[in-house]
């Protein structure tokens, strides 16, 4: 029922992002003075802006940014982290150290910083936050893939296949990938949502793309000022980022219980 | 010692990480720096700014510069203003170490008694109420309620002076909001631990022995959650350097963040190069002080994560 909710929600922002930026026919930088503010109607489905602009048109063009630059960093990050961590499952010890080290200070940098850094290198894109945000995700995944490849190691069929004279390319890829992805995916479907916060986040701060450019962050920004007289200037991305991420939350978080019997409960426990 | 060489080591990565990346990319902050000055980017002025800032030399020359400067105190000047980077990061540098070093003290605080409460009783109030925060806390952006909160206390309760007051009108707001955001997930971690420590067949002799519930967890729980809670603040310190940033920018605080975005836009390395160096000497010394205190603590690996 749950997971039925997060799906509904992802799918009717997913949706309404792609669907909208076709069918909303609006310019995004179209200002319009003589329509400022201007509610709900056929016209604007969710009314201007300050500007005059179309906020349907905006919000979705922000939405399918966030959902690309989301999808992009969490690509980098599985690739990287996949790359990071077999490098240093089958490297000798030398190699393996520098790799380790390298994925533990990804890992423990702050993501933002990161990913500021990247930005000041790389300029204002979706594409360069994104970049950082893979980096700072590949650290963890990286560790964990490391850990769970020594792991495979050291079951009976690597060894066997290791036997039979099978190169590290082909243990790599037949017997560790298959033992490695499905909980490094896992893990990381668990950080999409955060993953497009940290984007909306720096997009507030004003780092996620070139000026101008709709962002739900940005947006969020840039209309702070009318929470008095305008609030659906702010609901309505604001809306848009709790129905994503509150939606890929519920979709994705793994219902795990404790089955053990607790002394102090005196009902079954759920972790939360 | 081991410990001691790889935090060495791990800032070492991180120094060269930060210094040779952003010299091997595109962008000039030369250019940006003549049309800050007001002056024509003429080949030679540029010239003349890079001899100013000694970029003539081999990139490992001003590595091993910039290093020693950096170990020794001297952080150079920024490229933007001209001005020495200590000087511009050591006005803002109280500001956020009250908000983001405030906010980790008042969640580290509070966790426990919340916790507790909630392990208590499971599925009681205290239990639901923290559970509702935590997944409030997950999904309503910091940004989003540091703006409504700004706005409540100002401008429609008009309680604080939020851009005019005094230091502490200023900064509780955003100290209070960073707290309560590392707060959320902490109750959750010590919950869990206090309720897994409960499956624990010593807290059964406990019971057994006619101690009540929340005496048993009191008397014997407390070392694993405090392990717990130890190592949940670390990955909790890598949110509150974001969280704080994203904060300070909301209240309009005149803190690091501000200093950062300014020198992102105008490329300004020598800032930015001294302020990830920061972060990370931060980061490496929290991680490493908590796994010297764990090992102190607890010889045995942690089991009951959150």
């Amino acid at each position: 029922m749950r997971r039925l909710i997060g799906l509904f929600a992802v799918a009717a922002v997913a949706v309404l992002s792609t669907g909208g930026v076709l069918i909303a026919g609006h310019d995004l930088h179209a200002v319009d003075l003589a329509h400022r503010h201007a509610g709900p109607g056929a016209e604007h489905w969710l009314g201007t802006d300050h500007l005059g602009r179309d906020i349907f048109a905006r919000l979705a063009a922000g939405g399918g940014r966030a959902m690309a630059a989301t999808g992009l960093a969490a690509a980098i990050a599985l690739a990287g982290g996949l790359a990071l961590g077999l490098f240093a499952a089958f490297a000798p010890p030398a190699a393996r150290f520098l790799a380790l080290r390298t994925a533990d200070l990804a890992a423990i940098m702050p993501e933002l910083v990161i990913a500021i850094l990247v930005a000041a290198a790389l300029g204002f894109s979706p594409w360069s936050i994104a970049l950082g945000l893979g980096i700072a995700g590949t650290g963890s995944t990286a560790i964990m893939v490391h850990g769970l490849a020594t792991a495979a190691f050291r079951e009976p069929y690597v060894k066997a296949a290791e036997a039979l004279g099978t190169g590290p390319f082909g243990i790599a890829w037949r017997h560790v990938l298959p033992a490695v992805l499905p909980p490094v995916t896992t893990n990381l479907a668990g950080h999409v949502g955060h993953i497009t916060m940290n984007y909306a986040a720096l997009a507030f701060l004003g780092l996620g793309a070139d000026s101008g450019a709709p962002d739900w962050g940005s947006m969020l920004f840039e209309y702070r000022f009318f929470l008095f007289d305008h609030p659906a200037l702010v609901l309505w991305p604001a809306l848009a980022l709790l129905l994503f991420v509150g939606g890929l939350h519920c979709l994705i978080e793994p219902d795990s219980g404790s089955t053990r019997r607790s002394v102090l409960p005196f009902r079954k426990v759920s972790s939360p | 010692m081991t410990a001691l060489l790889r935090a060495v080591f791990l800032l070492w990565l991180a120094s060269l990480a930060v210094f040779v990346l952003p010299a091997l990319l595109p962008g000039n902050p030369a250019l940006l720096a003549l049309t800050e000055r007001n002056q024509a980017a003429t080949p030679e002025n540029v010239a003349a700014l890079k001899a100013e800032w000694r970029m003539e030399d081999g990139l490992a020359r001003q590595y091993a510069r910039w290093v020693t400067g950096l170990v020794s105190g001297d952080w150079g000047l920024s490229l933007r203003s001209g001005r020495p980077v200590a000087d511009e990061i050591g006005p803002r540098l109280p500001w956020s170490i009250a908000i983001g070093g405030g906010g980790i003290l008042l969640a580290a605080l509070l966790c426990l008694p919340l916790g507790f409460a909630a392990a208590r009783r499971p599925h009681g109030i205290a239990d639901r109420l923290t559970r509702l925060f935590s997944i409030a806390a997950q999904t309503a952006p910091s940004f989003l309620v540091a703006i409504l909160a700004a706005w409540l206390f100002s401008a429609q309760w008009r309680l604080l002076d939020l851009h005019t007051g005094g230091p502490i009108q200023r900064v509780a707001l955003p100290l209070l909001l960073v707290g309560i955001y590392s707060l959320a997930p902490l109750t959750r971690i010590v919950r869990n631990c206090f309720v897994a420590a409960g499956e624990q067949a010593y807290l059964r002799t406990a019971l057994a022995k006619g101690l009540g519930p929340g005496q048993a967890l009191h008397r014997h729980a407390g070392r694993p959650v405090m392990l717990a809670l130890l190592a949940a603040l670390t990955p909790q310190m890598t949110w509150i350097v974001g969280g704080t940033a994203v904060v300070e920018v909301a209240f309009a605080i005149p803190g690091l963040s501000q200093l950062v975005i300014e020198s992102v836009a105008t490329r300004d390395y020598s800032v930015l190069r001294v302020y990830v160096m920061g972060v990370a000497t931060l980061m490496v010394v929290v991680h490493s002080g908590a796994e010297l205190i764990r090992s102190r603590l607890d010889p045995r690996p942690v089991a009951c994560a959150a």
